[in-house]
């Protein structure tokens, strides 16, 4: 009879905390987004450092083209453990390589709207339910313009003064 | 309409109001914003920095609320500012760009180096239809002075 007891009272509490860790958390997906394998340095700002570690301004790039792609991330366990990795490195590389670049700058982190998955009522509990994260990134790829180039290339940009 | 049609409609309903989109952008800025193991233009090594940083920036933007009022806020360190109401703008806010400009401090030799860009959209679970996305950014600012090449890639 007090075996009994012990085993509901224990049932009940393991109950109760699962509900209340369920309750508590959220269901989705959390990442981070990567780009460990690049073999050109990638700026979030209009910049990059040059060898000797001064700053190369917009006005000594030249864009050779864009890059844009979306990528998926899941989850499992209410967020806690992320399936596979979001790592842009890949296909920012062989964009990188195919244009002939030496930086990647201006580049822009996109959260995308609610995928469907995410807000499937009550199911969403099971901790078995894949959460989903989808990211964009988008970028410029440029090349370093020597100094020189570089200068009479602001001097024609340059707005006139009146 | 059959029962399928109406569990179809108000599914689609409930998943089109999730919260907007969200984009961090840094491009205002003329500090470089590093993501990459490689620092420096015409570098084939990695980086590593001598010493410790000079600061650390902890910023993002982040979209909460239900789906039918989503409150678009953004966190600067453990600060959360309010910005603006609206569901179906295209929200395109810089307000991590103060976190990183604070860093760095009105220097113009120094790198931010990113150790941490994390994305995330969450559905509270006990509140259905609550949404917390968010994009984060957490780093470190160094000077220019500081970087290296990795021991081991540089023998």
């Amino acid at each position: 009879m007090r075996t009994l007891t012990t085993l509901t009272t224990l049932t009940t509490l393991t109950a109760t905390l699962l509900l209340a860790i369920c309750l508590c958390n959220c269901a989705g997906a959390r990442h981070r987004v990567r780009f460990d394998s690049m073999k050109v340095p990638v700026s979030m700002s209009q910049s990059v450092l040059d060898q000797h570690g001064e700053i190369i301004p917009p006005e000594r790039q030249e864009v050779l083209g864009h890059f844009e792609t979306e990528v998926q991330g899941y989850g499992i366990m209410w967020t806690l453990a992320p399936l596979g990795k979001i790592d842009f490195s890949d296909q920012l590389n062989a964009r990188v390589a195919e244009l002939g670049g030496e930086a990647v700058v201006r580049l822009r982190c996109h959260l995308e709207r609610n995928v469907p998955t995410n807000s499937f009522l009550w199911i969403n509990m099971l901790p078995i339910w894949p959460g989903i994260v989808r990211v964009r990134v988008d970028a410029d790829i440029v090349r370093v313009v020597p100094q020189i180039e570089g200068r009479q290339r602001q001097k024609t940009q340059a707005p006139a003064v009146i | 309409m059959t029962s399928h049609a109406k569990w179809t409609v108000a599914i689609g309903l409930w998943t089109a109001v999730g919260c907007a989109p969200l984009t961090l952008d840094l491009t205002a800025l003329s500090t470089p914003i590093m993501v990459s193991p490689i620092t420096r233009v015409g570098d084939t090594c990695t980086a590593a920095y001598a010493g410790d940083a000079l600061s650390q920036f902890e910023g993002g933007i982040e979209a909460t609320g239900f789906s039918a009022a989503s409150t678009y806020e953004t966190r600067i360190g453990n600060a959360v500012y309010q910005v603006s109401q609206s569901i179906y703008s295209h929200t395109r806010l810089n307000n991590a760009a103060a976190a990183v400009h604070r860093a760095i401090g009105g220097r113009d030799d120094v790198v931010a180096v990113v150790d941490d860009l994390e994305a995330a959209d969450l559905i509270h679970m006990s509140v259905f239809g609550y949404s917390a996305e968010h994009v984060e950014v957490v780093g470190q600012v160094y000077a220019a002075s500081q970087i290296r090449c990795r021991k081991e890639e540089a023998k």
